[in-house]
């Protein structure tokens, strides 16, 4: 076990690349401040799964169904493999992780707090959500100083990288394919880009814990600039338009500035009052509590020999 | 669904895949493997705890893709086969076709199912139509793991008051129901399947080796399965001859719905 003297020190560690481990005598600020941000990144990606179920029994075709099922059991997988890093940090256990998200005393990503509505909702949110998710795992990744999320963000990433190519490769599809699937993903699209822009949060305060504790390695701001510059052009090169009239092209730099972003919007989503956040919880909470005889029994097994 | 029309029994010299019933043989099994793998991906991210919709959602990918193995054995266009048939003209036993949205349920229903799918993929193992033996033993080593997760989960629960409340009921219910898995599809004559070597094992003795798996699993509890309904004469259930349960037309339903808005889109 390692231990520092001072937090100067602790980030002088942190500084020169240091990783972190669970059995380190780490600063409690910073194991509050990593904790509370793995365990958003599970509860988002357990959400996440929620969301997305919907519309697996629906997709069309047997290929697509295999790809819609793994895409969200990797999700589920990521929650998974999360909460154990979580729970390993010694804050909360894994149920009462679980406990507090279906109470609403913690909370998950504003995306997920809304309804897939159609099959080009799927595609909107391997595409655009997947790929804002991505930009900031891969943003965590690169300078991340606690060890264990590390690790796992290389599998992570890897994972939401075939989803965000599978997201494109049936944004494609949905472009060249017929009036009605046109017009079905240009409808998905217009209900998930600003949510998807809101994921990256408002500008990053200056003196952030976060980047200067090397759990975050680049700015909001930057990583939704990048995500705006990026779809943009894919998606109007698609043929479809992006639902922000007060969009415009700098003449000069040739980059793109969106309109007025609501962050009222997403603040109401994350304090769960989205658009289905209620029905979300609801069904997370029915299947949880409907299983507790499993749990118990389990539980009440392994406690006797066989 | 085959529309070769009715074939007569050839000698075994000749192609095993035109063996009387062996067609509809394979078209029964691929719908149960359709119908037990959409049932189970509904299980993502609500089971009892993230472990098992990890579990399940395994298990849901592993039988969709038979089912797609198994209609490639029959055609070309995988998704007209799978999705594209009128309700009569399935062929799955009626317990994959319920929903189980209780995770006891599913439970039961998937050591049954499962455990009838290691007697059936035996019988299929050796047989002389070679591609069907291969997808019988690419399957059966599945089998194993999708066994070992029931039987796992079974054998814990078995030993607690809780399990033994909630699980053993479900057998008297389903058990009887899971026979159907072995009844000979409409047209299709276990005596020429076996003649011409597609299947190693007729029905009947399937039938019994499942009784006893099942049976084995369960005597440490102390419980044997009552196999046959109330009424011992009972009509079949028929979902081999084209019959749907009730459950079949919310099931179909989902499947189709986004194919359906536009029939000349391709997803």
């Amino acid at each position: 076990m390692r231990s520092w003297d001072s937090m100067e020190d602790f980030e002088a560690f942190l500084d020169g690349g240091g990783l972190v481990e669970p059995d380190d005598d780490m600063p409690d600020a910073y194991r509050q401040a990593v904790f509370r941000f793995i365990e958003l990144h599970a509860n988002s990606e357990y959400m996440g799964g929620l969301t997305e179920r919907d519309w697996i029994a629906k997709a069309p075709g047997l290929t697509n169904k295999l790809k819609a099922l793994a895409k969200t059991q990797d999700e589920i997988g990521h929650a998974h493999l999360l909460y154990m890093v979580a729970a390993d940090m010694g804050v909360k256990t894994r149920d009462e992780m679980t406990a507090d998200l279906l109470a609403g005393r913690t909370t998950f990503h504003n995306v997920f707090h809304y309804r897939a509505c159609s099959w080009g909702d799927q595609i909107a949110i391997a595409y655009l959500v997947d790929a804002a998710a991505l930009a900031s795992q891969q943003a965590v990744f690169k300078n991340c100083s606690y060890g264990p999320y590390k690790r796992i963000l290389r599998r992570i990433i890897a994972e939401e990288g075939f989803h965000m190519r599978n997201g494109e490769e049936l944004l494609l599809k949905m472009a060249k394919g017929t009036a009605q699937q046109h017009a079905m993903m240009q409808e998905s699209l217009d209900r998930w880009w600003w949510p998807a822009v809101q994921l990256f949060g408002p500008d990053s305060p200056p003196d952030d814990v976060l980047l200067r504790w090397h759990i975050k390695s680049e700015r909001n701001e930057v990583l939704r600039d990048r995500f705006v510059q990026k779809m943009v052009p894919q998606l109007q090169a698609a043929g479809f338009t992006i639902p922000d009239s007060d969009l415009r092209q700098d003449p000069d730099t040739g980059r793109w500035v969106s309109g007025q972003i609501d962050w009222d919007a997403l603040k109401a989503a994350i304090a769960g009052r989205g658009p289905d956040s209620e029905r979300r919880l609801r069904d997370a909470r029915n299947a949880w509590d409907g299983a507790s005889w499993v749990r118990g029994a389990l539980d009440e097994a392994a406690a006797v020999p066989a | 669904m085959d529309d070769t029309g009715p074939v007569t029994a050839v000698e075994p010299t000749g192609d095993p895949a035109e063996t009387l019933g062996a067609r509809e043989l394979v078209l029964a099994l691929a719908d149960d493997e359709l119908c037990i793998g959409q049932n189970l991906g509904w299980w993502i991210a609500v089971g009892p705890f993230l472990e098992e919709d990890l579990a399940l959602t395994s298990i849901s990918q592993d039988e969709l893709g038979h089912a797609r193995a198994l209609y490639g054995l029959l055609g070309d266009d995988i998704d007209a086969m799978a999705y594209g048939r009128e309700p009569h003209e399935y062929l799955c036993a009626h317990i994959t076709e319920l929903p189980c949205h209780d995770w006891a349920e599913t439970l039961v229903r998937h050591f049954l199912y499962d455990t009838a799918e290691t007697v059936r993929w035996s019988a299929l193992a050796d047989s002389s139509w070679e591609s069907l033996g291969a997808v019988a033993r690419r399957a059966l080593a599945e089998e194993r793991s999708h066994l070992r997760h029931a039987t796992g989960l079974l054998d814990r629960l078995l030993r607690t008051d809780a399990g033994i409340a909630h699980l053993l009921p479900l057998f008297d219910q389903l058990a009887p129901m899971a026979r159907e898995i072995f009844d000979a599809p409409s047209g299709c004559s276990d005596g020429a399947l076996v003649a011409a070597g597609v299947i190693t094992c007729d029905f009947g003795n399937q039938l019994a080796q499942w009784q006893d798996i099942v049976g084995d699993a369960l005597a440490k509890t102390g419980y044997q399965p009552q196999w046959a309904v109330a009424d011992a004469e009972a009509a079949p259930l028929g979902g081999r001859a084209g019959r749907r349960s009730a459950h079949f037309a919310a099931l179909h339903a989902e499947m189709v719905e986004v194919l359906s808005i536009d029939p000349s889109a391709r997803w």
